[in-house]
């Protein structure tokens, strides 16, 4: 007969301790692109793998019988035990600096747990500008040279709520209209496809994607 | 001389671009955002590249070109930053 030892689930709590912990690192980086860096796989990953380690350290130490008892306090130990071993660094010596003062040398693994963070937080950077330039050209309409695509911008702003932004983004698009215009950018063109998606770029940075749609989708 | 100073300039408006977009753009969002010529930001670009400050994913077609700051680039960038 098959035997659940449901005290294993006490390590869903040293994982939500590491998750939460790995997610302060994403923070840091992305502020208010966390979340959606979070979800790109490389960002996925890297919390997985964060809230992993004090998972495996608990549920280590009960299957091999180190822990019998007070398990909600041991999860929470190992989750905490474990960020703070992380976060560890050891003095090793002391050098001269290149101003010719003295530093102390330290070395431990915060500093493997940088290397590992950037290593996948700098992929995510990646990953969101993938998003967003796949998002620009699955709503950009296709058949709407840069012309009707401004036309329809200038016919749609009044319609924004704040005033001052459309101001501002009105500046950013009539200087690419002017260009556009210099250019003598021929619709349907290669060129007119990129000056499409500067419009869309600019849109999107300035009111999101909700407002990207209401501006510019047909 | 100001040729070399203008083109430092525009290599550190890229760098200090990705910085601000946590690292990564597509190249006509960068091109959009900075307001720099097409044909002087393909060329500080390719610049920062072969001095391994940036990436660049999918380098034959601007539409789906994506720059992508090294962690040298990011700390170059945060030196001029500071400085």
């Amino acid at each position: 007969m098959l035997y659940i030892d449901w005290s294993y689930l006490y390590s869903l709590v040293a994982f939500v301790i590491g998750g939460l912990a790995g997610f302060q690192g994403v923070y840091e980086k992305y502020n208010r692109d966390s979340i959606k860096a979070s979800t790109t796989f490389p960002g996925f990953f890297y919390l997985l793998s964060r809230a992993a380690f004090p998972t495996a350290v608990f549920a280590g130490s009960y299957g091999f019988g180190l822990i019998k008892s007070y398990l909600l306090l041991a999860a929470l130990a190992c989750g905490t035990g474990a960020e703070l071993f992380l976060r560890t660094k050891v003095f090793i010596k002391q050098g001269p600096t290149s101003q010719g003062s003295v530093e102390d040398l330290l070395k431990g693994p915060l500093d493997l747990l940088r290397w590992y963070q950037n290593l996948f937080l700098d992929a995510a950077a990646s990953g969101l500008a993938e998003r967003r330039k796949n998002f620009i050209k699955k709503n950009l309409p296709r058949e709407d040279a840069f012309q009707a695509l401004h036309d329809r911008f200038l016919k749609n702003m009044d319609a924004w709520p704040n005033p001052a932004v459309m101001t501002k983004l009105k500046v950013e698009v009539d200087k690419l209209k002017t260009e556009v215009d210099a250019k003598n950018v021929q619709s349907g063109s290669d060129l007119d496809q990129k000056y499409k998606f500067k419009l869309g770029y600019l849109v999107y940075n300035e009111v999101g994607s909700k407002g990207f749609k209401t501006l510019l989708s047909s | 001389m100001s040729q070399q100073i203008e083109a430092d300039d525009v290599s550190s408006k890229v760098l200090q671009s990705l910085i601000k977009f946590h690292g990564a753009m597509p190249f006509l969002e960068l091109t959009s955002i900075s307001g720099i010529d097409d044909e002087q930001l393909e060329q500080a670009v390719s610049e920062l590249e072969e001095k391994g400050l940036v990436r660049i994913i999918n380098p034959d077609n601007d539409l789906e070109k994506i720059i992508s700051v090294t962690g040298e680039g990011q700390r170059l960038a945060q030196s001029q930053r500071s400085g």
